[in-house]
């Protein structure tokens, strides 16, 4: 199953609060796929220390760049 | 999977310790002019060349190197490798060489200026070779990353030229003085920290303000403001005038542009608040417009008196300005941001905005604005010299205690996150 965020839009620190509070939660074998619209790089620092794995795709929107990232537990 | 980290880079101590001695040497410039306020008269005062470069090599150069260690892995990924102990000694020497060519223009005298020389060629050759290398190996992934490379280069001509002016000083080489002074200047201010605030603004406004991105085609600005300074410094060196006139229009128009675009996005912010982060951008946004406006004043008039009003509007209001509301969001971010990390335990940590207080951001914002209008003033009427150089000393000192309060914050905060037992995973 895929757990669906969207933070796009929102002003910081709130992105990553968010982000990190979902990835918290995730079941073991589920994915976490956040939509956002800049590439969130002290994200994967702290996904790293704390044990998931994520890869990232770069996606067109309107002309503007956005981002999804897939998370899972490694 | 790309390996991005702000725990790669150089410490966070080494950020903040930047941050704050940029801060206390724009201080220290200002306290200069209170000191010798006659160096308004002209800008070829030894207290007014004095005073320029403790603000730019002291002052803005400490910040904006340490913004770069730790807030440029957050906004576009690029990883700058830490170096421990040199790292420091780099940050010595710059400061050490911004004093000795302060005292070599106050002083007179080979001794310091040739001590300054060593000291900071040494130490910024190192530091803009180190950020060179890291932007070139990095693969070109986003625009951010083109114009921080157009912006080390800038750096590297703004060396260039001021080594070229210590060999004239110092060794009497026959070069064209005054050509080489305003190329100098020009790849500072606009070069280097107008094409590094261009380029950041397109991040951090957008980002921390809530609001639509630049336009696509304001990723050619950094490049035509290349090529206007190449234009100038060629037209210089050559003494042919309309192509120094023409570069100088180009980069009035790209600060105008500059303002336009971010007055009209500040404006539309989404985010609601009207602290001294917005006000700061909006004035930054206003500034930029007026910068155009005098630094054509400047070129055209045969009114020295522009030339200064232009310097003290690009060095302490637009160069100051922006590392002063920069700082406001910059540190509280990184504080947060490494508070986060080691916040195992997810105990609920301060908002960005709680960390600076607002009240005294506006406090210190306002000062630091009246001074600098002061300052601009006192380029046609001397007597504001004082009290304008009173205030901005004061603003700086404001700003000093706000960071080294949040940075104790810092410490402690996080000292006592790391004391924390791990939060335990709810089980499905």
């Amino acid at each position: 199953m895929t757990i669906h965020l969207d933070v796009r839009g929102l002003p910081p620190c709130e992105p990553f609060e968010l982000s990190m509070a979902a990835a918290d939660e995730l079941p073991a074998g589920e994915t976490l796929e956040v939509l956002i619209h800049r590439e969130p790089f002290p994200l994967y620092d702290w996904l790293r220390e704390h044990g998931f794995v994520w890869q990232v795709a770069r996606e067109d929107f309107s002309g503007y760049e956005q981002f999804r990232i897939t998370i899972s537990r490694a | 999977m790309q390996l991005v980290s702000t725990a790669a880079s150089p410490a966070p101590g080494l950020t903040f310790a930047s941050m704050l001695a940029g801060v206390a040497g724009m201080c220290a410039a200002a306290l200069l002019l209170v000191w010798q306020p006659e160096a308004m008269l002209t800008r070829w005062h030894p207290a007014a060349l004095a005073a320029v470069h403790l603000f730019a090599l002291g002052g803005l150069m400490p910040v904006m190197l340490g913004a770069l260690f730790q807030f440029v892995p957050v906004a576009c990924g690029l990883t700058l490798p830490r170096w421990g102990g040199v790292d420091w000694l780099i940050l010595f020497a710059l400061l050490a060489g911004a004093f000795a060519l302060a005292g070599g223009f106050l002083l007179g005298g080979p001794f310091w200026l040739a001590t300054a020389g060593v000291l900071l060629l040494g130490s910024l050759i190192v530091a803009a070779g180190r950020l060179a290398r890291a932007l070139w190996r990095q693969p070109l992934r986003s625009e951010m990353v083109a114009a921080l490379r157009r912006s080390a280069m800038a750096l590297g001509m703004t060396l260039l030229a001021g080594g070229a002016l210590l060999g004239i000083l110092l060794f009497g080489w026959n070069l064209p003085l005054l050509a080489i002074v305003d190329w100098h200047a020009l790849w500072g201010i606009a070069g280097w920290v107008g094409g590094l605030v261009a380029s950041v603004a397109a991040v951090v406004v957008p980002m921390f303000h809530v609001t639509a991105p630049y336009p696509k085609q304001w990723r050619w600005a950094t490049r035509v403001l290349l090529g206007a300074l190449l234009l100038g410094s060629v037209a210089g060196c050559l003494g042919i005038g309309w192509l120094a006139s023409l570069a100088c229009s180009l980069l009035a128009a790209l600060a105008l542009v500059f303002g336009l675009l971010t007055a009209l996005r500040v404006s539309a912010s989404k985010r609601g608040e009207r602290d001294a982060f917005h006000w700061g951008w909006l004035g930054l946004a206003a500034l930029s417009s007026a910068l155009a406006v005098v630094s054509l004043l400047a070129h055209f008039s045969p009114d020295p008196r522009w030339s200064v009003a232009f310097g003290v509007l690009a060095l302490a209001g637009f160069g100051g300005g922006t590392v002063t509301v920069m700082l406001y969001r910059i540190v509280p971010f990184l504080i947060w941001l490494h508070w986060q990390r080691a916040n195992k335990a997810r105990a609920r940590l301060p908002l960005l905005h709680q960390i600076i207080p607002g009240r005294w951001q506006a406090a210190q914002l306002g000062t630091d604005a009246g001074g600098m209008v002061l300052l601009c003033g006192a380029a046609f009427w001397p007597a504001l010299t004082l009290p304008g150089a009173l205030l901005l000393a004061t603003s700086k000192l404001g700003l000093f205690i706000l960071l080294a309060r949040a940075l104790h914050d810092y410490r402690q905060r996080l000292a006592l996150l790391k004391t924390l037992p791990p939060r335990v995973r709810p089980v499905h």
